[in-house]
């Protein structure tokens, strides 16, 4: 059973909350064109670490509001529960998001736009 | 096994009660179930036959499940020579076990899939032919 600590509504019951899986997927932009098989690894494959993993909650039986945590899955200790859209602060939660196989993955680079430099010379042009 | 309250029963040979229900939420290598699960099942297990609420429990096992998006199992090639996948079999492994050792000794000896085998391909979460047979049976066996 876990007691996890809302950032809205403070500790409640595991049974209030659903979990929403790893957290921090970006979705490929569609101006960054990559491999099926590169996108295919962003919709279905997941990180499934024994140990500290970042993934996402929802609050759904309270204020129904999404958070994000890092979760040891072997012990179930909670090291650190932060905002949405943001990043880990704590050491080894930092540790756990550069550990993710992800971070290295073609479909994560295409979620960033394209570096302006690296534009076609006629759409820079444009307008 | 009940669809309406989710769990399964069924009766050892010795007498006892064998019950099983879900998973946990989260991913989990912990190997012991949050109480919420058996709580559930418990409760679901009463529902389906009151009396049972007189037992009591001898003993309960946790272990891992293995799952895909589709809820369904890899038999599959990969892209190393020589390796091949058989799991992803979920809750459905233990009666599947037969079956797909079958279908599997098929794969490595002749290093291609046969018929039942091709739909199960790794290959599938690049394609996107998934396997509709969880949604289509809107259960977890």
């Amino acid at each position: 059973m876990l007691l996890i600590d809302c950032p809205y509504c403070g500790k409640r019951d595991e049974a209030e909350f659903a979990c929403g899986g790893e957290a921090h997927i970006a979705r490929p932009l569609a101006e960054n064109p990559i491999s099926d098989a590169e996108f295919g690894s962003y919709l279905f494959l997941r990180h499934n670490p024994k140990g500290l993993f970042t993934e996402r909650w929802v609050h759904s039986a309270g204020c129904r509001r999404w958070f994000n945590m890092v979760r040891d899955t072997l012990s179930h200790e909670i090291v650190e529960i932060y905002a949405m859209g943001s990043l880990p602060k704590t050491r080894r939660g930092k540790q756990a998001h550069a550990a993710n196989w992800r971070r290295g993955t073609a479909a994560e680079a295409a979620s960033l736009p394209q570096a302006k430099s690296a534009l076609p010379q006629a759409k820079r042009g444009r307008g | 096994m009940s669809n309406a309250v989710h769990m399964y029963i069924s009766q050892s040979d010795k007498g006892e009660m064998v019950l099983g229900a879900g998973v946990d939420k989260y991913n989990s290598y912990a190997q012991r179930g949050s109480w919420p699960v058996p709580e559930h099942m418990l409760a679901a297990a009463v529902e389906l036959f009151p009396v049972l609420s007189r037992l009591r429990m001898l003993r309960h096992w946790g272990g891992i499940v293995d799952t895909c998006p589709d809820a369904s199992p890899i038999l599959s090639k990969t892209d190393i020579d020589g390796l091949y996948f058989n799991c992803g079999w979920g809750t459905g492994g233990f009666k599947a076990t037969p079956g797909s050792g079958h279908v599997f000794a098929d794969l490595i000896a002749r290093d291609a899939p046969n018929r039942i085998a091709a739909p199960y391909a790794l290959k599938r979460f690049e394609t996107g032919f998934l396997i509709d047979e969880h949604g289509a049976a809107g259960v977890a066996h």
